[in-house]
């Protein structure tokens, strides 16, 4: 389980966030980073999390959107604290520094705490320009080469056909090189 | 449309002959001389001239005009068309943008045939006979009102071109009541199969068929009988493009399609295991009485290995066109087929060619006009390990294959001085394509300003341009150095060129001819994008994703103009299972920004991904 960091000075009893120590919120800098870490945590966790966010949107793939440069937050979870009535806490799960930290909190909160940290990244990159351009190279190589779709079938196919041919392989009934060989 | 003077001066006789038109009777000899000449005037470029001439010519040419191609669906409407040609013969249409052939663009982003089809059912297109549609979404609905329209029953080409959202449902309407259809092309495109009745329908009803193909879809239930059936009624068959089907099945096919002259697809099975007694049976045996038609000239047999590849021996001398994306050779087993392939003209193949195919090629394939060469698996296991292109296999296909017209190719490595040798040698090119993969750390010789200097240089009829690179690939010079020396180009893609804002500034103010631009990976800023816009005088499309995203998005309202619309897909990131490893990964899809000439307001059938850029949102900050 991953150690908590109290990155939101939360238990000192004010929200005032600390100064980041990077002037860059590196978020980016390592994808396969983030996965290794995400595979570390508590999958029952990461289920929440998921469950929350696609269970209040339609799309097909997981989870609620992060938009990176929009301000209109929407996040998925439970309602909201409103005159007095205390409605249901979600986790917020926050990726920072090599390290990963759960919160239970209100929609509202979370949606607070978000906005805090696009307001740090936003101010960091007017400041330094060098900086800027690093992370924008960073964040660009997030956008691989992709592959024409019809050659990304073909190759899945090919690895799978490998798979049928090797030593160990047992055939199902839903073999579907089978199939080409029936009349 | 101005009246010229020099109709004004003509005063000629009422009766002057017209070619029987019986159109208005102020025209003179001009008319008559044109309205002979116009149907030998087929480039959409000298029509469109042509028709600006004067209010008459303009008439001739609108219901004269045979084709049109719409580059982009949303420009124009199905009434503006249909009031503009109405005499219209074959439209073709293109929806997505071309990154959703990559997977970059949602399914349901829009680009729907409905619109279109339900003006041709109705009757505006009383001549119309050949319909392509490009990267849109097609219903069985739609399919049935096609083929229940008057225009269905005598149409005689459809092609649903990388096209989805139909089922075999719709094809078997295609099949019971098209029965003039010469072609009938889907490949690519992502279909569902109900079951297997679509093609026996086609087979049944039509006798004329020349041209069929769905290649590249997942229909898996295709009967053999079927095929052959169609071979033997349909005498003019020219072209067959099949999804897998036993090649050793076809044999009769074969035989009985006496006219044709191209195949694709089929497959060959897994290779049968070893039997009890430990003998390996000949993976080629059951395909030793394969015997392709006489006239066959082009060929790609998908899964075709080594011990597979004799059956093409036969019919190599004879081949112009061989496509091997989807076999399973490896380096060697390339340049064993290519030596045997002379009189080849048009070639497609992975980046497990490697150099040394390219050196085959240029050594006994001198004839070669279109050469495509595509990412092959980026596992080094999965592929040949002499499987790849560089700057070696560049410059002796230029050096020795002159007639090339059309090349395209993932690179793993690059030099100036490759570019500048197709430069020099490639006089022929029109539409050059360059990818440098991203696997190998170290290439040997960045920035290729001046090899992309010198490749356009000499490149003189380049229409179509590419270049795909990687940081510090290309220099705000070089960027420039394109703009400089693109002068016929139309189309566009760049990737991660350039270094800051003055390049794309800098290129702006060239490319005269640019219509469509495609950018991908770009450090530059939304100002600078939007001032790029205002400076390419031909522009009327552009997409970009990956750029410098900084703040609000209101520097693009630098180019907000009439008719020109601005749609914007916000980054996200999301969760989504990598099945690879088998555990959770971020996915980050950077933001779009899709601008273009429209003369149909903004269309109102996006989905929630999509975001139209309003500028009334920005008035009062």
């Amino acid at each position: 389980m991953a150690k908590s960091v109290d990155y939101l000075a939360m238990e000192n009893g004010s929200y005032i966030p600390p100064r980041p120590k990077h002037p860059n919120f590196q978020r980016t800098r390592s994808f396969r980073e983030i996965q290794g870490i995400i595979s570390k945590m508590n999958p029952e966790v990461v289920k929440s999390v998921i469950q929350n966010g696609s269970s209040s949107t339609n799309n097909k793939s997981f989870v609620s959107d992060f938009p990176l440069c929009d301000y209109t937050l929407r996040l998925s979870c439970g309602g909201d604290e409103k005159n007095g009535v205390k409605y249901s806490t979600s986790p917020l799960t926050i990726f920072y520094n090599g390290t990963v930290s759960v919160f239970h909190v209100s929609p509202q909160k979370a949606e607070d705490i978000l906005k805090f940290g696009e307001q740090a990244i936003h101010n960091s990159e007017i400041n330094s320009h060098g900086q800027q351009y690093q992370y924008l190279t960073q964040s660009l190589n997030d956008l691989p080469i992709t592959r024409r779709i019809s050659l990304q079938r073909f190759l899945e196919k090919r690895r799978e056909r490998l798979i049928m041919l090797s030593p160990y392989y047992f055939p199902t009934n839903n073999s579907n090189f089978n199939s080409s060989r029936k009349r | 449309m101005e009246e010229t003077n020099s109709k004004k001066k003509i005063n000629c006789t009422e009766g002057s002959s017209s070619s029987g038109t019986g159109s208005s009777s102020s025209s003179g000899p001009y008319d008559t001389v044109w309205e002979c000449v116009i149907p030998y005037v087929n480039d959409p470029r000298d029509r469109a001239a042509a028709s600006q001439v004067c209010k008459r010519w303009y008439a001739i040419d609108a219901i004269t005009r045979a084709h049109v191609t719409i580059a982009f669906c949303y420009s124009v409407t199905p009434q503006i068309l249909s009031r503009r040609f109405p005499q219209l013969e074959s439209l073709k249409l293109k929806g997505k943008p071309r990154a959703a052939m990559f997977n970059l663009i949602d399914e349901n982003w829009g680009g729907y045939v409905a619109p279109w089809l339900n003006q041709v059912a109705i009757g505006s297109f009383p001549k119309m006979k050949a319909l392509h549609f490009r990267r849109m979404i097609v219903s069985d609905a739609d399919l049935e009102t096609l083929a229940n329209s008057r225009t269905g029953k005598s149409l005689e080409v459809l092609k649903l071109d990388k096209c989805s959202g139909f089922s075999t449902d719709g094809l078997l309407h295609i099949g019971r009541l098209c029965r003039n259809l010469r072609t009938l092309y889907m490949e690519e495109s992502m279909l569902v199969e109900k079951d297997k009745e679509w093609l026996h329908e086609l087979a049944s009803n039509n006798s004329v068929l020349e041209n069929l193909n769905f290649y590249m879809t997942e229909l898996t239930q295709v009967k053999p009988g079927d095929i052959e059936l169609i071979a033997s009624r349909c005498k003019s068959l020219v072209s067959v493009k099949i999804s897998d089907c036993d090649i050793s099945y076809l044999v009769g096919f074969f035989r009985a399609a006496s006219s044709l002259e191209e195949f694709g697809g089929g497959s060959f099975s897994l290779p049968l295991q070893q039997t009890n007694e430990g003998v390996f049976s000949d993976p080629f045996e059951p395909y030793a009485g394969v015997a392709f038609p006489p006239k066959l000239c082009g060929l790609g047999l998908t899964y075709m290995g080594k011990a597979e590849m004799p059956v093409i021996y036969p019919v190599a001398s004879k081949l112009k066109k061989l496509d091997l994306l989807y076999s399973l050779l490896g380096t060697e087993d390339h340049c064993e087929l290519l030596k045997r392939c002379p009189n080849l003209e048009f070639l497609e193949a992975r980046n497990v060619i490697g150099d040394r195919g390219l050196e085959v090629l240029a050594q006994f394939c001198k004839g070669i006009k279109r050469l495509r060469i595509e990412r092959g698996a980026d596992e080094q296991e999965m592929e040949d390990v002499e499987g790849m292109v560089t700057q070696r296999g560049l410059i002796a296909l230029s050096q020795n294959c002159l007639e090339l017209e059309y090349l395209a190719v993932y690179v793993s490595d690059i030099t100036n001085s490759a570019l500048e040798c197709i430069g020099a040698y490639s006089k022929n090119l029109s539409d050059f394509r360059l990818v440098l993969l991203d696997r190998e750390e170290r290439i040997t010789d960045l920035p290729l300003d001046n090899g992309v200097r010198s490749l356009l240089k000499g490149c003189d009829k380049l229409r179509r341009f590419a270049l795909y690179l990687r940081p510090g690939g290309l220099t705000d010079v070089g960027l420039s150095y394109i703009g400089q020396y693109s002068p016929k180009i139309r189309w566009m893609l760049l990737g991660y060129v350039g270094e800051s804002d003055k390049g794309i500034i800098e290129f702006s103010k060239g490319c005269p001819s640019l219509q469509k631009l495609e950018m991908r990976g770009c450090c530059f800023s939304e100002r600078a994008l939007a001032m790029a816009v205002l400076g390419l005088t031909s522009l009327r499309y552009l997409w970009v994703q990956g750029y410098n995203a900084c703040g609000d998005g209101r520097d693009l309202l630098t180019m907000v103009r009439a008719n020109w619309n601005i749609e914007l897909i916000p980054a996200r990131r999301h969760f989504v299972h990598d099945d690879e490893r088998g555990t959770l990964a971020i996915a980050e899809d950077h933001a779009h920004i899709l601008a273009y000439y429209s003369l149909a307001g903004e269309r109102n059938d996006f989905p929630n991904s999509v975001r139209m850029f309003d500028p009334s949102a920005f008035r009062n900050t």
